[in-house]
């Protein structure tokens, strides 16, 4: 008896175990069955006849998905970018423009004598 | 249009009955296979509602020939993920995993077994059958993971070798020597028990 000839021997002996399983374990693989039909996924209509997931082939074909890739990395660096440039020009505007209401003239904070006044006016 | 969609529905339909028709071809030997890896009946239920649950959600409306190959991926990722699980809680419940294997051992005490065909329709002979199928599925079961898998799909779901590798996410080689050496294996224990299948 060669390799094959016994193992089709012995899968035949697991067939005729397999058909004598108990009418409980029967009942519930019934159940079960129906329970996976119930929730088939549906052939979607032209999808069918493409092998099925074509709207999302059709929408992003696999060879450019790589460059869909890089066009989103390079969006969020843009998106990135402006938003830190936005900030900054924010607390800039801000620093503008309390200096510019402020009663204190803004050439007294270029002046070295004045922070030096400031320094020791603070520490006194 | 309405011709349009009865022929969709009509192919929808051709699909469930195809899918059905699998599923009730294959759950028998789905649920033998659960049951050799899993050793619970009720693990191997579970193991199989979960596999025919995900055919059938995320697979459904392939085509049919590939539901073999899809069912048998799925099955043994699931009988994988579960006895992740058992062994989990085995760590925390020796007391249930040496009870298990006590059970195993008494049953090794009674395997000198032979197949008598003549006398099969005896009471005795269909004992001897029942205990002779008993103890080949014990073998089976008693095969490492891999070559068990192998085993089963090539020679019980009668699937050729690229399906299984493409199953088994293997080479067509591994697959060739885990049936070779799941089958040598298989041959020698039964010989020892005296059982010619």
């Amino acid at each position: 008896m060669n390799e094959q000839e016994f193992a089709r021997k012995v899968a035949a002996h697991l067939s005729a175990s397999a058909r004598e399983l108990d009418d409980g374990v029967v009942e519930r693989l019934r159940a079960a069955r129906e329970r996976a039909l119930a929730v088939q996924r549906p052939a979607r209509g032209l999808s069918r006849f493409f092998g099925g997931r074509v709207g999302l082939r059709v929408r992003l074909p696999a060879a450019l998905r790589p460059l869909a890739v890089s066009v989103a990395i390079l969006a969020v660096v843009v998106v990135g970018d402006y938003w830190a440039t936005w900030a900054r020009v924010m607390t800039l505007q801000e620093v503008d423009t309390a200096l510019l209401i402020d009663d204190l003239p803004i050439d007294a904070y270029l002046d070295a004598e004045f922070k030096a006044w400031v320094q020791q006016e603070s520490r006194s | 249009m309405r011709r349009t969609a009865g022929i969709l529905k009509d192919s929808q339909l051709a699909s469930r009955v195809e899918l059905s028709a699998f599923l009730e071809g294959v759950e028998k030997r789905a649920f033998k296979q659960a049951v050799y890896a899993l050793r619970t009946d009720e693990a191997a239920l579970d193991a199989v509602q979960d596999a025919m649950l995900k055919l059938s959600v995320s697979y459904g409306d392939r085509p049919a020939a590939e539901f073999p190959m899809l069912f048998q991926r799925i099955l043994q990722n699931v009988i994988y993920d579960a006895l992740r699980r058992q062994k989990v809680r085995n760590t925390w419940t020796t007391l249930l995993s040496s009870f298990v294997s006590e059970d195993e051992d008494e049953a090794d005490a009674l395997d000198i077994l032979t197949v008598d065909s003549d006398a099969a329709d005896t009471p005795h002979g269909q004992f001897e059958r029942a205990r002779t199928l008993a103890a080949i599925e014990r073998e089976v079961a008693r095969l490492p993971a891999r070559q068990r898998e192998a085993f089963l799909m090539r020679y019980w779901e009668e699937m050729d070798i690229s399906e299984t590798a493409a199953a088994m996410g293997c080479s067509e080689g591994s697959v060739k020597t885990h049936c070779s050496r799941a089958t040598q294996t298989l041959a020698a224990a039964l010989k020892a028990k005296g059982i010619v299948p």
